[in-house]
C-alpha cells in the first residue's frame, strides 16, 4: 500500500538515502536516514488525522484503521529511492513526490505582546495546567505522590530544585548558573524524548516570546548553543528536536499555545489540550518549560511556579 | 538487596511503555523497586541517586537500560529476564495493520516488495527497454540491457544520466554480467575470486570466464557494458565506472578488459584509468593493436584465451601453456571439400575468428565487418570460407537466439554438408544460464544425421564454452558432441587455429 505524503522536512532527502526505523507506535514512526554519515538524520512520519506541523515531521494521507506497529519493527531497513521511501518486510511505502517542503519562519508568527493580557493568559494557562489530570513527566514534581519509584522520586527531586534554580538564573541573565541548571535536566525521564529535553523545548519558545532586548536574545542565544553541544548526550531523537527548538523551529500546538497566553485567547483551554496531546508526557512537559521561560521575566509569575514546587516538596517531606 | 541491570540496544521505547514495564516489574515478588529507562547520563545519574544503580553500567542513549533492585538473586534475575521478554514482545502481528497486499506490476512496485534491491534487469523488446531504463535511474537503480535495438542516443542520454547519479547502465545488448556471483543473462556459473571482468561483449566474457573457472581460479564480479560502449559516441561511460568499482573492490586483484576493437582514444582513456587503479591489467581489445610497445601497466591479449592465461597468471596461479591444436590427429580432408564453414551462436566469438584467420586463410568471407574479411552478398548462402554470427539481427528477427533455439544452426549445418565444399564446420555450444537446457541433445537431429568423413563427410569441430558448475553440465556435453562425432577444442581460439591447420594441411 502506498502512502501519499503531503508535506516534507525542508532538507528531507527525496532522491536516495537509506537508514532505518527507530521507534513505531500506532500512527507516529521516527526513522534515521542515512546511517552512514557520521550524523544521521531523524525524521518523523506523522499519519494521524489533522496531525500538527511539526519540526523534522512529514505528514501524510493515511487511510483509517492502518497502525504503523501492527506493520512496521523498529529497526527495520529502509531506502528512499527517487521520492519513495519503502521499509524493509513490511507493504508499506511512502510517496514523497507531491510533499510539499515545510516552511519555517525565524520563528512562531506572534502578535505584539501588551503585558496585562500575558499576565492574565499565563495565570490562566498554569491554572488548567497544574489542574490537568494524571500529570506526568516533570509535572509529576507539581503534586505530592509518595508512592512513586525511586527515580521518578529522584526525578522529581531535580525539578524541584533545578527549575527554580534556571528561572532565576535566567532572569538574571547568568548563563553560567542557568546552564549548569538547565544540564540538569536535559535527558532526564524515562522515555524516548526524555521530559528534561521536551522542557527544555517548551522553555526556548517560552523565553524566545518575551525575550524582545538584545541582551536577552544574545543570553537566549547562548543557553540554546550550550544545549545543541551537549544534545549527544540524549537519544537520536530528541537530540534531532532540540536542534529544531535551537533554531527556532516548533511544532505548531506549541506556538499556538504560547500565542494563546500572550492575547489571552478565549480558546486557551483547547490549544493547551492540542499540547497536552503530544506523545505521553512530551506535550506536557513542553507546556510546563512554556509557562517557566514565559515567566522569567516577571517575578510574580516566576514567584507562583517556584512556589508550587517548594510547596509540594514541603508536603512531601512532612507526610514522609 | 541484590542489585543489577541489563541493557537492550537499537530499543526505542516511548516513556508509556517504559512506564508499563517499570511498574509490572515492581510488582513481582520479591522485587523492592525496578525501572526502564533511556539510557541518557542524566537518567543514570537519577537512577545512582535512587540507588538503582551503583557504578556506570556501559548504557549509551539509545539504549533502554533495565534496572532491578530485589531481595535474592532468583527474584532479581526473574525480573531481568521478564522485563526484557516485555521489551522485545514483536508488536508485528498477523494482522495486516490497515495495510493490503498488491501483487507488483512495475518496477516501482517490485521495489515496494524489495527495499534493498538496487538493480534493474530489462528484457523488453527494444522500442520499450529505453524507457524502462530511464525509469530505473530515475528510481535510483543500476541497470543491465539485456534488450538491443535501443538508439545510441537514448543510450548516450540513459549512461549519462545514469552516470551523475552514481550509477551504472550494462549495455543496451548487454547479455551477460556476474554481478556478486550472481549470474545474469547468458552467464556461466564459475568460482568467485580475485580477478574482475569489463567485457564489451557477451561470449567473450562467458569464454573467458569459464577458461579462468577451468584454471582453478576465480571471477570477483564480470560487468557487461554493451557493444557500444567504447564507441567515441558513448565514451566508455560504463567501463570507466566499472573500472573504479573494480579498482576500489578489495576482492578484485586483477582487471581484465574484453571488447571488439575500440575508438583509438576512447581505449587510451580507459586503459589509462584501468593502470591509474595499481591493479595488472589484461586488455582484450580484438582486432585492436597498441601504439608502439602499448602502455606500461597493461598486458594485451589477442585471443580470449590468451587474456584468460594471462589474467589467471596475475592472479597468482599457474596455468598450462595454451596456444596449441587440439590433442588428436588432424583429420584428411575428403575429395574437394576445401573451405571452412563456422557457425557461432556468439558474436564474439565469430569476430575472434575472424580476426585469427584474416592473414591465415584467402577469402574469408561474413556476415560481419572485420578487417580484411569480405561481406557475403547473402548471408543465407556461403561463399568460400565463410563465418558467420548466428546471434545477429538478420538471423534473430521472429525467433529466439540460437544459444536458446538451435532449429536455424541445425539447418544451416544440414546445408553446409551437402555442399561438396565444405571442409569444416565448425561451432560453438555454449552452457550456462539462459542457453538452451540441453544443446547436445537439440543438435544432435542434425549431427547425427551427416555422412560421417569414412562416408565422405566435413569434419565438424566444436568447442564447448561452459564449466561444471553450469546446469546444462560441461561434461556431459562434451561427450554428447564426442558421440556425435564432433572434434573437441578446449576454446574458440584452439579450435580456429585447429580448422585453420586441417584446410593448411589439405593444400
Amino acid at each position: 500500500m502506498r502512502l501519499t505524503v503531503t508535506d516534507m522536512p525542508e532538507n528531507f532527502p527525496a532522491q536516495i538515502a537509506n537508514g532505518r526505523t527507530m521507534s513505531v507506535f500506532s500512527h507516529v514512526m521516527n526513522l534515521t536516514l542515512d546511517t552512514d554519515r557520521e550524523t544521521p538524520s531523524v525524521v518523523t512520519i506523522d499519519a494521524r488525522d489533522n496531525a500538527p506541523l511539526s519540526p523534522g515531521t512529514a505528514r501524510l494521507n493515511a487511510p483509517a484503521g492502518l497502525d504503523f506497529s501492527r506493520v512496521v519493527r523498529p529497526g527495520s531497513g529502509l531506502a528512499i529511492r527517487a521520492g519513495i521511501l519503502r521499509i524493509q518486510d513490511t507493504d508499506l511505502t511512502f510517496d514523497f513526490r507531491g510533499a510539499a517542503p515545510m516552511k519555517w519562519h525565524d520563528g512562531p508568527t506572534r502578535p505584539k505582546h501588551n503585558q496585562s493580557e500575558l499576565h492574565a493568559g499565563w495565570v490562566d494557562a498554569w491554572s488548567l495546567f497544574v489542574d490537568a489530570p494524571d500529570p506526568s513527566g516533570f509535572a509529576e514534581a507539581l503534586t505530592s505522590n509518595t508512592q512513586s519509584s525511586g527515580f521518578d522520586r529522584a526525578l522529581a527531586r531535580r525539578v524541584r530544585t533545578a527549575v527554580p534554580d534556571l528561572m532565576h538564573a535566567s532572569a538574571d541573565m547568568n548563563l553560567p548558573s542557568a546552564w549548569a541548571s538547565l544540564h540538569r535536566l536535559l535527558g532526564t525521564g524515562p522515555g524516548l524524548t526524555p521530559s528534561g529535553d521536551d522542557f527544555a523545548t517548551g522553555f526556548f519558545l517560552g523565553m524566545q516570546s518575551v525575550s524582545p532586548s538584545p541582551g536577552r536574545k544574545a543570553f537566549l542565544g547562548g543557553l540554546t548553543k550550550a544545549t545543541l553541544v551537549q544534545s549527544g548526550d540524549s537519544t537520536e531523537v530528541s537530540s534531532a528536536c532540540l536542534e529544531h527548538a535551537a533554531a527556532g523551529r516548533f511544532s505548531a500546538p506549541l506556538t499556538c499555545f504560547v500565542e494563546g497566553i500572550i492575547s489571552h485567547a478565549d480558546n486557551l483551554p483547547a490549544r493547551l489540550a492540542d499540547v497536552l496531546a503530544m506523545g505521553h508526557s512530551s506535550g506536557r512537559d513542553a507546556a510546563f518549560g512554556i509557562l517557566c521561560g514565559l515567566a522569567v521575566t516577571a517575578l510574580d509569575l516566576r514567584a507562583r511556579v517556584i512556589a508550587r514546587l517548594n510547596n509540594v516538596h514541603l508536603h512531601e517531606k512532612t507526610t514522609q | 538487596m541484590k542489585m543489577g541491570t541489563r541493557i537492550i540496544a537499537d530499543m526505542y521505547r516511548d516513556s508509556v511503555a517504559l512506564m508499563k514495564i517499570s511498574s509490572a516489574i515492581t510488582g513481582l515478588d520479591g522485587v523492592s523497586q525496578a525501572s526502564c529507562i533511556m539510557a541518557t547520563p542524566a537518567n543514570l545519574d537519577l537512577l545512582r541517586e535512587a540507588g538503582l544503580i551503583a557504578d556506570d553500567p556501559g548504557a549509551r542513549p539509545n539504549e533502554v537500560l533495565i534496572a532491578v533492585e530485589a531481595e535474592t538473586d532468583a527474584a532479581l534475575s526473574a525480573a531481568l529476564k521478564a522485563a526484557e521478554a516485555e521489551l522485545r514482545t514483536d508488536p508485528v502481528v498477523a494482522n495486516d495493520g490497515g495495510v493490503t497486499l498488491e501483487p507488483p506490476r512495475s518496477i516501482e512496485m517490485a521495489l515496494d516488495a524489495n527495499v534493498d534491491a538496487n538493480f534493474t534487469l530489462i528484457a523488453t523488446p527494444g522500442p520499450f527497454a529505453a524507457a524502462e531504463a530511464f525509469k530505473s535511474v530515475r528510481l535510483g537503480l543500476n541497470v543491465m540491457m539485456f534488450s538491443d535495438n535501443v538508439s545510441i542516443g537514448d543510450e548516450l542520454a540513459l549512461k549519462t544520466q545514469a552516470d551523475q547519479s552514481g550509477l551504472m547502465v550494462m549495455g543496451p545488448d548487454c547479455g551477460t554480467a556476474i554481478i556478486d556471483g550472481a549470474p545474469l543473462g547468458f552467464a556461466n556459473v564459475v568460482q568467485r575470486g580475485a580477478i574482475g571482468i569489463v567485457a564489451a561483449s557477451g561470449t567473450g566474457l562467458q569464454q573467458v570466464s569459464c577458461l579462468i573457472d577451468a584454471a582453478g581460479c576465480g571471477v570477483s564480479q564480470a560487468i557487461g557494458t554493451g557493444g557500444r560502449d567504447l564507441d567515441s559516441r558513448i565514451g566508455g561511460i560504463t567501463t570507466k565506472r566499472a573500472i573504479t568499482s573494480l579498482g576500489a573492490d578489495p576482492d578484485t586483484k586483477v582487471i581484465v578488459l574484453i571488447s571488439k576493437p575500440p575508438a583509438p582514444d576512447v581505449a587510451k582513456t580507459v586503459l589509462k584509468q584501468a593502470v591509474a587503479t595499481g591493479k595488472p591489467v589484461i586488455a582484450c581489445l580484438l582486432g585492436h593493436t597498441p601504439e608502439g610497445s602499448g602502455l606500461s601497466g597493461v598486458s594485451f591479449a589477442s585471443t580470449l584465451e590468451e587474456a584468460a592465461q594471462l589474467a589467471v597468471t596475475a592472479a597468482g596461479t599457474p596455468m598450462s601453456e595454451l596456444g596449441g591444436l587440439i590433442d588428436a590427429s588432424l583429420p584428411i580432408l575428403n575429395g574437394d571439400r576445401r573451405y571452412l564453414r563456422a557457425l557461432y551462436s556468439g558474436g564474439t566469438f565469430c569476430y575472434e575468428a575472424l580476426t585469427m584467420l584474416g592473414g591465415a586463410l584467402d577469402g574469408v568471407h561474413s556476415n560481419t565487418s572485420s578487417a580484411g574479411i569480405q561481406t557475403l552478398n547473402d548471408p543465407w548462402t556461403s561463399e568460400a570460407h565463410t563465418v558467420l554470427d548466428l546471434g545477429d539481427d538478420l538471423f534473430t528477427r521472429g525467433r529466439p537466439h540460437p544459444m536458446i533455439d538451435h532449429r536455424l544452426r541445425n539447418d544451416r549445418i544440414l546445408s553446409e554438408a551437402e555442399d561438396p565444399d565444405t571442409a569444416v564446420i565448425l561451432f560453438d555450444v555454449v552452457l550456462g544460464h539462459g542457453s538452451h537446457e540441453d544443446p547436445g541433445a537439440a543438435m544432435a537431429p542434425a549431427l547425427s544425421g551427416l555422412p560421417s568423413r569414412k562416408n565422405g563427410g566435413p569434419v565438424l569441430l566444436g568447442f564447448v564454452c561452459g564449466t561444471g558448475g553450469d546446469p546444462q553440465g560441461l561434461a556431459r556435453q562434451r561427450e554428447a558432441m564426442a558421440d556425435l562425432g564432433v572434434l573437441l577444442a578446449d576454446n574458440n581460439a584452439q579450435a580456429v587455429r585447429t580448422a585453420a591447420a586441417i584446410l593448411e594441411g589439405a593444400q
